[in-house]
Parts: structure tokens; sequence; C-alpha cells
């Protein structure tokens, strides 16, 4: 039992149109209002800019665009600053849901039915009793950026 | 487990510092064999050594440094001499202990062949000290003993040593600082040096690191607070906010600080590389440091080490000598390497010089040529600076054998490449047989720079100043100064086309401003503090509207001209704002690929810009432009900034689709004219140009490449490419059909295919045949009345005269000689002063007249005049100076020089006018 327990994972959980994403907790540093962005000429279009968080520069990225949805530049917004080795980026996603607890046995492999511009950035989904959540694999974004 | 592996590494990292130290000392002993303060030095290293290595069990090392011990006793009781054999025995004893420390590091354990020989060595020189008849006992290893000669040796703090036995590993580093404290108020007879380890720490650079971090954040607060005070002018806040200010800023200069590190961390390892090489190639070299105090950031000296052990091993492989061949050639058989490092305008500067062979020039460019890197020609052109920057070319080694040390052709272009990636410069200077020099210019430090900040569309950019030549502002009129050619644009510095860039298309900047925009209406609309809620809602969304509208061109304009690694160009900004000291921050891995950009800052309110990287920004932006061949405009800016014998041509196509080219300087603008403009007046087609009519010559059909009868206005449609050309205060304008490209002219003017009147000759650029036209001629020819015709009035003929033209432009040399021949003069000519001199002593003919170019190789046109006025025969002689351009400067230097007349080269006319002056009344 208390084995089972030590693998549950924590999941911040996030909305993004119609549908329920969620990142590792551990990644997560914080989650902060709009910003101040500074746009990057030229950069990729899923790439909103630089933000100055405290003196750290933090790359924020719509994954609006990364997943191929529309994103009016007006539309409010919350930022999720995801903390990886030697980076900073912030998701910029629709609203913030709580923490959820996961635990790794139950979670399903992504189905056929999501678009392929998202899934391929999913490590695998987790159903709780109101929602499918698709859990995201950094890794898979930050290596195809 | 842990703990033993922790001591392990702090015993290899203490006593590799031992070493080190003791090799420094060891060093100055090699100079001066009596210096008793680095005999100490090199007997506390040792001893240190030894104690440390005995409390962690390491036999062989122990018992080695025991009796090296042993024999400096002899030396510091004065029985034996420093010879050089002991001292190379002892410099043999530091570089084995330090290999043997490298096995200790890794495995753990000593190894086990470590020392036989050196014991034996050792021995010897203690047992011959004893058979000279000197009681020198063979001292028997025990702590006890080492404890009994410290107590000898007077060490004020006996408890600390004391300790030494109680709780040994843990105040062994103490025990060190004990012993060297003691050690140096010994030799009083000596100045002492205070060593700095006593008040120094290690601090992990990540640390620091985080704290530079958190610095800058604190200086981001306080910016703030001292914005907030300006608003709430409460005497105490103010006080506060002014204390505040002055403590974070000394605490961030602190902070700056404690990442220098003197230069010589990295200089003093090369006396081990030169002894090492010195060895086993037999080479005699001294190694000279200056300047090892300089400071620079500890990013900055860890990446210099490499470039500069390259840069050393060349020096010792390649530039010095044998010692046979030194003494061949009388040089002191001993070879020398100097380093200096030092602070020259905010950079630190660090010169190796050797006094080898120097580089060969000639055999560079052989090897260049083979390579295919470039011709013969284009090297006849190339500045000794020029021609030496190929050695950092990859794949290039002028060694004719390949060492293990060098010779690979692998290293001088990495050098080159990591001095420039933290934001150096290399350059390299020689004179043969005597010295060569490399030099590099290193930024204090990779994280802070000084830079210009730039704003366009709103956004701000920093450029970093190390880039920046000059900032140029066009009060008015600046769109008429740009020169067009296809997509690419140009501005005419001091008589150069540099080409320049717009910051607000290169960016596409509109776009950024409209992200910007939009972020700030989310912004305000996130925002329940915002004041006036809807009024500033309603003046971003009419600023988002009107971005769609073209915004009025600003009167001024500021340019910005950058010089990266050689390539000038020029970008053109909004508004100039400040220079500032920035924080240079990396981009994201991702972001890299825009190459535009060096990295972000923070500024002082908060705000983020991108640093423009000047060399990514070029190359990014040349590709972008069109099929131009840009390669061209590169090698046409960096030769200009060196050489004045490379001249442009402007390469254009008429209709039979062959290339045509006149120089590019008898040309002042290239225009794109709408037919709808042209008027037919008689014969000739004219233009409103400037307020002024221009007449238009189609050169298609004034070379005959046309057939058929003389056009109408109608055959003239569209947009037609004129190239605008100045001659006797007329202006004309050359019909062609297609701009291509400018070029740079380095082959000679072939004249040999001459097939109709107008052409000058053929060239050959890039393996492609281009006609050269004789403008002057072709518009001579159009007779086109009497106005314009001042040139075709009949020309006086000269007989019996001989002119020397000294020109180095084949173009213009072809021009001016062609122009002469046919006023009647018996024509010389010369490529420079030197052979205009050579021919003028030296002529079968007498020389009547001199005309003269100014920029020139060799020997200009001023040093040529300056020469020829000395020898009696030529004081009298007609010089008439011509050049592109003619300042106050230039012509009271002409008079100073004695020039007869100084006139402008595009001024035909009154080049023929003065030059058969001469020779009027004669006829």
């Amino acid at each position: 039992m208390s084995e089972r327990i030590n693998k549950i994972e924590q999941y911040c959980g996030f909305v993004i149109g119609n549908g329920y994403y969620a990142v590792p907790v551990l990644a997560v540093q914080e989650v902060v209002k709009p910003q101040v962005v500074t746009p990057i000429p030229l950069s990729q279009d899923c790439i909103r800019g630089l933000i100055n968080l405290r003196g750290q520069i933090v790359t924020s990225l719509s994954l609006r665009k990364l997943f191929d949805l529309e994103d009016p530049l007006d539309r409010d917004h919350m930022n999720i600053i995801i903390k990886t080795k030697d980076s900073l980026n912030a998701f910029v996603v629709d609203e913030i849901l709580d923490v959820i607890d996961v635990d790794p046995m139950d979670t399903l492999n992504p189905p056929e039915t999501i678009s392929p511009q998202i899934r391929k950035y999913l490590h695998s989904v987790y159903k709780t009793d109101q929602h499918l959540i698709l859990l995201i694999d950094l890794d898979k974004i930050f290596s195809t950026l | 487990m842990s703990l033993n592996q922790e001591l392990l590494s702090d015993f290899v990292l203490e006593s590799v510092e031992n070493i080190q130290s003791a090799h420094h000392s060891l060093k100055i002993l090699e100079n001066d064999s009596t210096d008793r303060e680095s005999l100490n030095a090199v007997y506390r290293c040792i001893h240190t050594l030894k104690s440390s290595a005995s409390l962690l069990g390491f036999a062989k090392t122990q018992e080695l440094a025991h009796l090296v011990e042993s024999a400096l006793d002899l030396v510091r009781e004065n029985i034996l001499k420093l010879t050089p054999d002991f001292h190379d025995a002892l410099v043999l004893y530091a570089d084995k202990t330090y290999e043997q420390l490298k096995t200790v590091e890794v495995t753990g354990a000593e190894s086990i062949d470590f020392a036989s020989e050196m014991t034996t060595h050792f021995f010897d020189i203690i047992e011959r000290a004893r058979s000279l008849g000197f009681s020198a006992p063979l001292r028997t290893f025990s702590l006890q003993e080492d404890f009994s000669r410290l107590e000898k040796e007077k060490i004020p703090d006996q408890a600390t040593v004391i300790s030494v036995v109680e709780k040994p590993l843990i105040e062994k580093t103490q025990n060190v600082i004990v012993e060297e404290e003691s050690a140096s108020p010994q030799d009083t007879d000596l100045p002492q040096t205070k060593l700095v380890s006593e008040s120094t720490i290690r601090v992990n650079v990540n640390l620091l690191d985080k704290i530079m971090n958190k610095v800058g954040e604190l200086v981001l607060n306080r910016n703030q607070i001292l914005q907030f005070t300006n608003d709430h002018n409460h005497p105490f806040l103010v006080k506060l906010a002014q204390e505040l200010n002055i403590i974070t800023t000394e605490l961030q200069t602190d902070i700056m600080t404690t990442r220098m590190q003197p230069i010589g961390t990295v200089l003093s390892k090369f006396e081990r590389v030169v002894r090492d090489y010195s060895r086993e190639s037999g080479k005699k070299i001294r190694l000279k440091l200056h300047g090892v105090d300089t400071e620079l950031d500890k990013s900055l000296i860890e990446m210099i080490k490499d470039p500069l052990t390259h840069i050393v091993r060349n020096a010792m492989d390649h530039g010095l000598e044998t010692s046979q061949d030194r003494l061949a050639s009388g040089k002191n058989e001993e070879g020398t390497i100097l380093i200096k490092a030092y602070h020259e305008s905010g950079q630190v500067t660090v010169e190796i010089q050797d006094d080898g062979r120097g580089l060969n020039r000639d055999k560079i460019v052989a090897k260049a040529i083979e390579k295919s890197l470039l011709t013969a020609d284009e090297a006849k052109n190339f500045s000794d600076e020029k021609v030496f920057s190929l050695i950092f070319a990859p794949g290039f080694s002028t060694a004719e054998k390949v060492t293990k040390v060098s010779g690979r052709g692998v290293g001088m272009d990495v050098v080159k490449t990591n001095v420039e990636k933290m934001g150096g410069t290399i350059h390299l200077s020689s004179e043969l047989g005597r010295y060569s020099t490399v030099k590099l210019k290193i930024p204090l430090t990779l994280a802070i720079i000084p830079a210009l900040t730039v704003k366009s569309s709103k956004e701000i950019f920093a450029i970093p100043q190390a880039n920046i030549d000059e900032l140029v502002r066009f009060e008015e009129n600046f769109e008429d100064n740009v020169e067009r050619i296809l997509k690419s644009e140009f501005i005419r510095l001091r008589g150069k086309l540099i080409p320049i860039f717009r910051l607000n298309d290169m960016l596409g900047l509109k776009l950024v401003q409209k992200k910007s925009l939009f972020n700030q209406l989310v912004l305000s609309r996130s925002n329940e503090f915002q004041l006036e809620k809807k009024l500033v809602e309603k003046n971003i969304v009419e600023a988002i509207d009107s971005l769609e509208s073209e915004a009025p061109k600003p009167t001024e304009t500021n340019i910005v001209i950058l010089n990266a690694e050689g390539v000038v160009y020029g970008l053109v900004v909004d508004e100039i704002l400040d220079t500032e000291e920035i924080v240079v921050k990396p981009l994201e891995k991702y972001l890299a690929k825009i190459t535009h950009f060096a990295g972000a800052t923070i500024m002082g309110n908060g705000d983020i810009a991108l640093i423009i990287d000047a060399l990514g920004f070029y190359n990014s932006v040349r590709y972008e432009l069109s099929d131009l061949n840009h390669s061209d405009f590169e090698d046409k800016s960096q030769e200009d900034a060196e050489l004045h014998d490379v001249h442009e041509n402007l390469l254009f196509q008429l209709s039979d689709k062959r290339i045509y080219s006149v120089p590019l300087s008898l040309i002042s603008r290239l225009e794109e004219i709408n037919s709808n403009r042209v008027e037919k007046v008689g014969d000739s087609f004219v233009v409103k140009y400037n307020n002024k009519p221009m007449v238009l010559i189609e050169l298609d059909r004034q070379l005959k490449l046309t057939k058929g009868d003389r056009r109408e206005k109608s055959d003239l449609k569209g947009n037609l490419h004129v190239l605008v050309v100045t001659l006797t205060d007329h202006v004309y304008g050359l019909i062609v059909d297609e701009i291509l490209d400018i070029s740079i002219t380095k082959s000679a003017v072939d004249s040999d295919i001459i097939d109709r009147p107008g052409f000058l000759g053929t060239l050959y650029i890039d393996g492609k045949i281009v006609t050269l036209l004789n403008i002057h001629q072709i518009i001579d020819d159009l007779h086109l009345g009497e106005r314009v015709s001042s040139g075709s009035k009949p020309k006086p003929r000269i007989q019996n005269k001989t002119l020397l033209v000294v020109e180095d432009s084949p173009v213009y040399r072809k021009m001016e000689v062609d122009t002469f021949k046919a006023l009647g003069f018996n024509v010389l000519s010369a490529v420079n002063g030197l052979e205009g001199l050579d021919k003028l002593q030296n002529s079968t003919v007498k020389i009547d007249i001199v005309v003269t170019d100014i920029e020139m190789p060799k020997m200009n046109g001023f040093e040529f005049c300056e020469s020829l006025r000395k020898d009696e025969n030529f004081v009298h002689l007609p010089v008439i100076a011509i050049s592109t351009k003619v300042t106050k400067a230039d012509r009271e230097r002409g008079q100073k020089v004695g020039f007869t007349q100084h006139l402008e080269k595009f001024k035909r006319e009154e080049v023929i006018e003065v030059v058969t002056s001469y020779f009027k009344e004669g006829l």
C-alpha cells in the first residue's frame, strides 16, 4: 500500500479551449497573471516573446498556437512558469486548475481521436470523474521547438 | 566512504596547487638560484605535500617528498649549490608528482612504479654531498621528527600543530597556512611577500552567479523605488532611497569584482608547457610573462586557456627556430616568448610574441593559392595583415612537417572561433626573421558589455559598443541619398559605398509592434488598478488600427554604422537612445536559430531589449535580400578598409545580354525613371532630373547593338534603368537593360579585343568576360550641340612630348593613356609612385609632364612628388595630381610636396585643358 502511494505523481492542471491538460507539478515554479511581453522579431508563431520575471528572462510560449488552435492576441490568459534544467519558460494557457494526484498505473495511451498536433506532445491521458486530462510531456515540447 | 572520497579530492586539489606554486618558485630559481625566498617556498610546498600524503597514507609520495626535502635542506644550509642539474631534477620531480596526483585522483591509490628512479636520483645528490665530506645525515622519516623540526623553526602557535595529530584530517588546511606564516618571518633578510591564500576562501561560481542574479533583481527593485520616490516627494523617503541607491550600486560592483581573476592563473601554466616542449625539442626557450595581475572574468579566463595554449605552442613550434638556426642567423641561441597582458580601453589585451622566424608572406600566399583560398592577382592587393590572417582559415598550416605539438592545421581556425565567441578579436603582425605577434583583445567580462540602445517601431534594441564604428544622422533628404541596386540599398560615406539595412523592415517590426500593443491591451484589462481604463484601452485600440496606415516618414534618419569583423554596414533605426552597461542573458536554445540576436538584456526600467549580433544580423539579412552576389559587397567593404588600389565597377546588361561595366566612381546615382516622364527634344530623349534637363543616352543604340531607325518616345516603356553620370558639370543618363552588381577589378584590362568605338577593353570578373565602356568617348561622340559639347571642340594636337601617367587602377590608367594619346602625347605609364620614379630616372626619352593619382599602393602621389622634387632634374617638371576627391587638407599637402596642379579626376575637360596648357606656347 505504502509503495503505491509513493508512486502518486502530482500534476498542475489547466484549461485551453475546452480541453483539460496537466504538467508535472515539480516542473512548475509558479503561476503568474499576464505580464509585459517583449515580442521577438522573426520568431516562430508560438513564441509570444520574453517576460522579465523579477530579473529573470522567461520565454513565453502560446500553447494554443503550439496545438494549432486559435490564439487571438487580446485574449486574457495565465502564465505557468516552467522551470527546466537551464531555463525558464512560460506556458500561456486559458485558466489554471487545481493540482491533480495521478497514479501512473491508471494512465492510458492518448486516444487516436485527439488531434495529432496535440497528441505528439502528450505523455499519456488520465481520467478523472469529470474530465479526461491530457498529460503533457515537457521534453517533447522543448525538443520540437 | 564518501568522506574518504572528499578527503581524497581535497588532498589532490591542494597538492596540485602546491606543485603549481612550487613550479612557479622553481621558475624564479632558474633565473636566480640564490633566491632564498623562492627556495623556501619550494621547500614549504614539498613539506606540505609530504604531510598531507602521510595523513592519507600515500607512502611513496611521502617518502620521495621527504627525500627531496632532505636534498633541499642541503641547499638551505649552503652545503650544496642549486646547480642546473639539481634544478632540473626538482622540476622533473614536480612533474612526476603532478602525474602521480592525477593517478591518485582517478584510482584512489598510488602507482607502484612511481618515484623509483627519482628516489635514486635524489639519493645520489645527497650521497654526493656526503662524499664531499659534509655531514648531511639522511634523516629517517618520522612524523615525530617533523614536529621537532617544526619546533626548531619556532612556530608561534604550537597548539595548531599539535592539533594536526589529534584532528589531522580536518585541520590540514589550517596547518598549511600556519606553516606558511611561520616560514616567512624566518627569512628576515628578504622582503616579505604576503600570500593571498591567507585571506581567501573558495566559493562555488554557481553561487556567485546566483548572488549576481539576486543583485540584478535588487537593482530593478531599487529602480522602481526611485521612480516611486520621484512621485512622492517625502524627505525621509528620499533619503532612504538615495542610501539604497548607493548601497545597491556598490553591492553590484563588488559582486562583479568577485568574479574577476588574475590572468596569471592561466599564464603561469605555460611555464610548464614551455619547459616540457623545450626539453622534448631541444630548443632553448625563455618565457617572459608581463602583467600577470591583469584581471578578467572567471568564465573568460577559462575560455582563453585553450586558444592561448594553441598560440603558445605555435610560437614554440613554428615561430622559434632551432638553436643552430638561431645561431646561424646571428640571434641569441635562446628564443624568447613574451606574453603581455594589459588593460586597454575597457578591454584586456593579451600579446604573445616570439622572436623567431616571423611569418613568411610569400609562403602563406603560395599555400593559400595552393588551397585555392585566393588567386595570385588577389594576393598582390592584400595587405600583410590580411595575408597573415589567412592562417586562420580552416585546414591551413604552413609547417612543412607535422609535429606532435602543432602543424596539423587544426588550431588557428579554432583559436579564431573561440576568441570571437567570447566577443574578442585577434590580430597578427610580424616581420620576417625578426618576430611574430598575436594580439588578442578580450572583453573584461562576458556578462556585462557596454552597448548602445536604439529604438525602432517603439521596440528597444541593444547593439554592442564594440561593433559600432560611428553614428550617422541625415537631417533631411535621407531617401535621396540612398542608392539602390535591385533590392539592396547603399549610402555613400566619405566616398565609400556602404550597404544599409532598415531595422524596421529587416525584423518585421510592424508585427512586433502589433503584438506589443495587444499585450498592453490584455494587461490593462486584467489590471483592476488601471486608472482611466476605458481611455487607455481606447488609445491602444486606436494605435493598433493606425498601424495599418502608412506612418509618416520621419524627417531625420539615424544610421548606426556597424563593423563586424571587417564587414561594414549601416543599420537604419528610428531613434538613438543611450549607451548603457548591459548584462547579457542568453536566449533559449530554440531561439538560437534567429542569428540576428546575441541575447537579451533587462534595462534599468525593467523592459527587455534584444541584443543585436552584428555579424549574425549581417549574415542573415544578406541572404534574405536578393540574388545579388553579396559576397562581392563583403569583399568590397573589407578591402575598402585596407586598400586603396581597388576599384569598383558597376556591372550591367544591355540588349545583347552581354555584361558591360563602367567604373562606379564615374556614376553619381542609379535611378529608375518612368518612361512617361521622358520628353523627346530634337533627336535626344530628355528627362527632368533635379529640376534640370538630363539627356538620356541609349547605350544600345550608341554602341550600335540595335539596328533600325531612331526610336520614338513610344518605344520606351515602363521603368528605365538609368545610370546617372556627371561630366563637365552636365548630367547624362545612360539607359541600360538591367543593373547587375558591383564588382572589384583586380585583373588587368585587356585591350586587344576592341571591336567597337566606345569600348575600353575587356575584364575578367568572376570568370566572366566583361566589356569595359569608355563613357567619355561615348558622350563625346554624341556631339550633343554646343551647350554640352565643350569637350568636342578641336583638341590641340601635341607633338613630340612625353607624358607619364602614374595610376594604380588598370581601368583609369587605360582611360588616361587613351585620352592623352588621342591628344598626341607619347604616353608612358606606371602603376605606383615607385615605378613612376624609376621611369623618370631611367627613361631614354625626356618626360615633359607627369599626371599622377594620389592613392596608390607602395608609394602614393604625395610621396612620389616629394621624392622626385628632391632630384634637381625634376624640380621644374609639371606634376599634375588628379584624385577622386580633393579636400582642403589634400590641397595643402599637395602644395607642400610640390604638385603643380591638383585636379579632380572626373573633371576630364579641366584635366585636358590644364595638361595641354603647358605646351600651347611651344606649338
